[in-house]
């Protein structure tokens, strides 16, 4: 497993955010998170950065390893390290040109020499499709699609053995999803690890191995993409995806017996 | 005695002689000023537990007492209680009670200004392995430094014009050179006219420098 994760509590003051999660994700494997707002899947993402430190629970990625209890700053950085994240608002740094938001974490770790560094910016810029006249632009000039973009090259040139994407179409304009969504297809095929958190359910279901759904802290069911969007067993589940209204919703068949329950969950673990 | 121009003209080169005086006081109470004021919003933005209470009592007294107050409690009082301190010449004094005052002022312009940076680029630092320091040093402070500059060029301009004071603590600068020369002659409305005209052309061109600096650390922010 690239991921395990293991009794995440947290609690934003007195109210509970997450209660108990558990969350596996093999090597390659795309797992989508999705349920309301609300829900903790936001926090969830974030606590595996420890950009929100949990209040309890185990976090394992690759090699690294945290206890909530006690967490170092050291093991904090070891663990921050093995991931890169995706944010909503792109959180371009705005003072820096596009290849320098994406050169600027391998120089300053000093992973490399600034020429190096530079050329592995323009080839992971052109992976996500940023062409040569914009690299020395800054962020204010890009579109949403294109800071999307950047902000993904930026997170690959960590090197991350998982990346998190935390609802990266939510903030696009949506004639600009589709190029933002094409590039994590094909991060999906040349099987890099993510995590993704997202309301773009047909997306979930075309790329994601694995959707985890969350209501109120909790995972309410997991499965295989198609499974879960497609034929959901859990009522709060089959409510959440009809009220988003989405085609490849199905209306709810029969109810699947528990030995069909297991199959599903045998698989997903197989896949996982 | 009437008004008269040609005067001004006398007067002139004698006064803009004290300019450098004037300028040197300025500038280097500036530096510190920018210094401390930066501490003290680091420690109020960051809230360091106690320090950052120090900083709020700071700030609200060095705010809350007038200019004057504090330079004759510095040059005049502090030796009285401190003997060491009567070693300590008039620049130095003035320096030290301009750059505590302005301090006060830019800690809170700075403190905004920080808080004017999103979190979210400080989040993607930490997710792209980068430590807090080199999260400020590269890319929260040269914004924040872009959204002070406004403010902090208009105290810069405040503190030229306010080191007029110091003539008070027996230093030779613009204002003090032109209350000599003009007591010298009597021509007291052409002499202050030119010294106030002086004033006026050095925070004309300080006003010019600052906007084309505000326009060069612009340059990524335009769309």
């Amino acid at each position: 497993m690239k991921i395990d994760v293991h009794g995440i509590h947290k609690n934003f003051g007195t109210k509970p955010v997450l209660r108990g999660i558990d969350l596996r994700v093999a090597q390659g494997e795309v797992v989508a998170v999705i349920g309301p707002s609300g829900s903790g899947k936001s926090t969830l993402l974030r606590c595996l950065n420890l950009l929100e430190t949990p209040d309890s629970g185990t976090i394992r990625i690759g090699d690294a390893s945290v206890d909530a209890a006690r967490i170092g700053r050291r093991e904090a950085a070891r663990l921050r390290s093995k991931t890169a994240m995706v944010f909503q608002s792109y959180n371009l740094f705005r003072n820096r040109t596009v290849l320098q938001n994406v050169s600027d974490s391998i120089t300053l770790r000093r992973r490399a020499s600034r020429t190096e560094a530079e050329r592995t910016g323009r080839e992971l810029l052109e992976r996500v499709g940023i062409v040569d006249e914009v690299v020395r632009q800054y962020p204010a000039t890009l579109s949403g699609g294109q800071a999307q973009r950047v902000s993904i090259a930026r997170a690959l040139a960590v090197e991350p053995e998982a990346v998190l994407f935390d609802e990266p179409t939510s903030a696009l304009d949506p004639e600009l999803v589709g190029e933002v969504l094409s590039v994590i297809r094909d991060l999906a095929d040349q099987d890099t690890t993510m995590v993704i958190v997202t309301h773009e359910m047909g997306f979930a279901a075309e790329v994601a191995d694995r959707v985890v759904f969350m209501d109120e802290g909790r995972v309410v069911e997991e499965g295989p993409a198609r499974d879960l969007i497609g034929n959901p067993r859990h009522a709060r589940t089959r409510q959440f995806l009809g009220q988003l209204g989405d085609r490849t919703v199905a209306e709810p068949r029969k109810p699947r017996g528990i030995g069909e329950l297991d199959e599903l969950y045998l698989e997903s673990m197989v896949a996982g | 005695m009437r008004f008269d121009p040609a005067y001004m003209w006398e007067a002139l080169p004698e006064l803009v002689r004290h300019l450098p005086m004037t300028l040197l006081l300025a500038v280097v109470s500036m530096c510190f000023a920018v210094l401390i004021g930066l501490l003290l919003a680091l420690l109020r933005f960051g809230r360091v537990p106690v320090l950052n209470q120090f900083a709020v009592g700071y700030i609200s007294f060095f705010r809350g007492i007038p200019t004057l107050v504090q330079l004759f409690l510095i040059y005049f009082g502090l030796p009285t209680v401190i003997p060491a301190a009567s070693a300590m010449d008039a620049v130095t004094a003035a320096i030290l009670g301009l750059s505590l005052k302005q301090a006060a002022y830019l800690a809170e312009i700075f403190r905004a200004a920080l808080a004017s940076v999103d979190r979210g680029q400080y989040e993607a630092g930490l997710s792209t392995g980068l430590t807090p320091f080199q999260i400020y040093r590269r890319y929260i402070l040269p914004q924040a430094s872009y959204n002070a500059l406004p403010a902090t060029g208009n105290i810069f301009i405040g503190l030229i014009k306010e080191t007029s004071v110091v003539f008070t603590l027996g230093i030779t600068e613009l204002f003090a050179s032109a209350q000599m020369y003009a007591a010298n002659n009597f021509r007291y409305f052409e002499t202050y006219l030119v010294v106030g005209l002086v004033y006026w052309a050095v925070v004309v061109i300080v006003g010019f420098l600052l906007s084309r600096l505000e326009k060069r650390l612009g340059l990524p922010y335009q769309r």
